[in-house]
C-alpha cells in the first residue's frame, strides 16, 4: 500500500493551528459522504414539497409551513456543505487533531495513541472511506477517506521503525 | 374551569388537589397535539418516543374521519402526488433518482438510527397535509377556553328531593356530603346526602368528541344529555343549595345538619348572578 505523501500547501485554517516546530503528516477533509444524510433530507424534503403541494390546495398557510420546512432542510444541506469544507483532520509527529474554521474540535498526542484499527462498512468499500478508532483514547473518527493510507501513515508514527530491524 | 374566580379555584384545589387538578386540566389537550408530539419528536430523531406517541395518536386522538374514510383519502391524495403535467412528473422523477441512490448508499454504510432520522424528516413534510387533515389542529381560542373550562370529572345530573336537577361535578364526597361544582356557575355547593335523591352520569354538548382512528371498543350510545338549565322562572333551574348547603363565593363550606341554611337567593354569590 502507497504511503501518503505529505502535501507542500498547508490549508490556512490548518496552518494556523501548527507549532512553529510541527511537521504535518497528514491532512484530510473528512470523505463527502458524510454529507450523505444532510442530501437525503435536503433533496427529499425538496421532492416532497413538491409532491403535496396539489394535496396542500387553497391552503396557503400548510403550503408556507410546508415550504419553509423544506426551505430549511436546504439551508442546513449548505450549511453542512460549508463545514465540510472547512474541517480537517491533520496528523502531526506529535498529535492527532480536527480543526474548522471555529477552532480544533478535539486533539489528541500521539503519545496517547497505542494502538489504531480500521473498520470499513458495505458503503465505506464501494465509496472509498472507513473509520479509524483508537481504542486507548476512546476515540473513533468516522468519514476518513483513503483510510489504508492514512492507518499507515498514523501506525508508521505510533510505531517508528528501529535501526535494528533491519539488522534482522 | 373556576370561570375565573379565585375562591372557587382555592375550593377545587382544596378539594381534588394540586397535582390532581393540573394533570386533569393539561390531560384533555393531550389527545389533541399527540400527533404533532411525534412529528417535533421525528424531528428530534428520538424515533422511539415518535413511534409511541404515533401509536398512542391512532389509539386516543380524535380523528375527522375513520380508518376506512382515511385510506380512501391517502388513495385520494397519491392520486394527485401522481398526477399532474408532464414536467412536474419528471422534476420529480429527476429528484426521486438520486434521493434513492443516496438511501441505499446510507442503509449501507450508516447507522440505523442515521437513516430513520433522515426518512423520518422527509417524512414529516410527505405526511403533514395528510395529518392536519385528519387532526386538525383547531385555530379558534374558543376551543382551547372549552377545553381548559371543562372539568375531568365526569358530568352528573344530580336530582334532590326538592325534585331539582342540577347539573355538575362531584368533587368530593363521603358518607355525609356531597362537594359539587356547578356547571352552569362554577360555585360549589355542598349536600348533604339526605337531599339527593339520584345522582346520573351525562354528557355535557362539548364532550361529545370524535373518535381515534383506531377505536379500541365499539362506538356506545353514550350517556344522556345533561339537562339544561331552564329559562328565568322555570321550574327546573338548578338547584344551587338547599338544606345543609353554604355558599360563600364558591368556597366550600360545610355546615353540619340542622343548623340553618342560606336560601340560594339570598347569597351574595346568586344575587351577583
Amino acid at each position: 500500500m502507497a504511503r501518503l505523501r505529505p502535501i507542500s500547501t498547508i490549508p490556512l485554517v490548518v496552518a494556523r493551528y501548527l507549532a512553529p516546530h510541527e511537521v504535518q503528516v497528514v491532512t484530510v477533509r473528512l470523505h463527502p459522504s458524510v454529507l450523505i444524510p444532510c442530501l437525503i433530507t435536503g433533496i427529499g424534503g425538496l421532492l416532497a414539497a413538491i409532491a403535496v403541494t396539489p394535496v396542500v390546495g387553497d391552503d396557503a398557510a400548510l403550503g408556507f409551513v410546508i415550504w419553509v420546512f423544506a426551505a430549511t432542510l436546504l439551508v442546513q444541506l449548505v450549511r453542512a456543505v460549508f463545514s465540510w469544507l472547512s474541517e480537517f483532520v491533520v496528523i502531526t509527529q506529535q498529535r492527532v487533531f480536527r480543526c474548522s474554521g471555529a477552532g480544533i474540535t478535539s486533539s489528541y498526542p500521539l503519545k496517547q495513541l497505542d494502538d489504531v484499527r480500521i473498520t470499513r462498512s458495505p458503503a465505506g468499500r464501494l465509496l472509498g472511506f472507513g473509520t479509524l478508532t483508537f481504542d486507548s483514547a476512546h476515540l473513533a473518527i468516522d468519514n476518513i477517506p483513503y483510510p489504508e493510507q492514512v492507518y499507515l501513515e498514523i501506525y508508521g508514527l505510533i510505531h517508528p521503525e528501529r535501526p535494528e530491524d533491519h539488522d534482522l | 374551569m373556576a370561570d375565573y374566580n379565585l375562591t372557587t379555584a382555592l375550593a377545587i384545589l382544596s378539594s381534588s388537589g394540586y397535582i390532581n387538578t393540573l394533570v386533569g386540566s393539561v390531560i384533555p389537550l393531550v389527545p389533541l397535539v399527540m400527533p404533532y408530539i411525534g412529528l417535533l419528536l421525528l424531528y428530534l430523531n428520538r424515533i422511539i418516543a415518535a413511534l409511541l406517541a404515533f401509536a398512542a395518536a391512532l389509539l386516543i386522538s380524535p380523528a375527522t374521519v375513520t380508518g376506512a374514510s382515511a385510506l380512501s383519502l391517502m388513495k385520494h391524495d397519491w392520486a394527485l402526488v401522481t398526477g399532474g403535467g408532464g414536467g412536474r412528473q419528471a422534476l420529480l422523477l429527476i429528484l426521486a433518482i438520486p434521493l434513492c441512490v443516496l438511501l441505499l448508499i446510507e442503509m449501507a454504510g450508516f447507522q440505523f438510527s442515521t437513516v430513520v432520522g433522515t426518512v423520518g424528516t422527509v417524512g414529516i413534510i410527505a405526511t403533514l397535509p395528510l395529518i392536519i387533515r385528519l387532526y386538525p389542529v383547531p385555530v379558534s381560542n374558543t376551543f382551547y377556553t372549552n377545553v381548559l373550562s371543562e372539568p375531568w370529572l365526569p358530568a352528573e345530573a344530580i336530582t334532590l328531593t326538592t325534585h331539582q336537577v342540577v347539573t355538575g361535578y362531584v368533587l368530593e364526597s363521603d358518607q355525609d356530603w356531597f362537594e359539587v361544582l356547578v356547571a352552569q356557575d362554577r360555585t360549589v355547593v355542598h349536600y348533604h346526602t339526605s337531599e339527593v335523591a339520584s345522582r346520573a352520569l351525562c354528557q355535557t354538548a362539548f364532550t361529545e368528541s370524535k373518535r381515534p382512528l383506531i377505536p379500541l371498543v365499539p362506538a356506545v350510545s353514550g350517556f344522556p344529555a345533561c339537562p339544561q338549565p331552564a329559562p328565568p322562572g322555570g321550574t327546573s333551574a338548578p338547584a344551587v343549595g338547599g338544606i345543609g348547603t353554604r355558599i360563600f363565593e364558591g368556597r366550600a363550606v360545610r355546615i353540619p345538619p340542622g343548623l340553618p341554611t342560606v336560601k340560594p337567593a339570598q347569597t351574595p354569590t346568586e344575587s351577583g348572578k
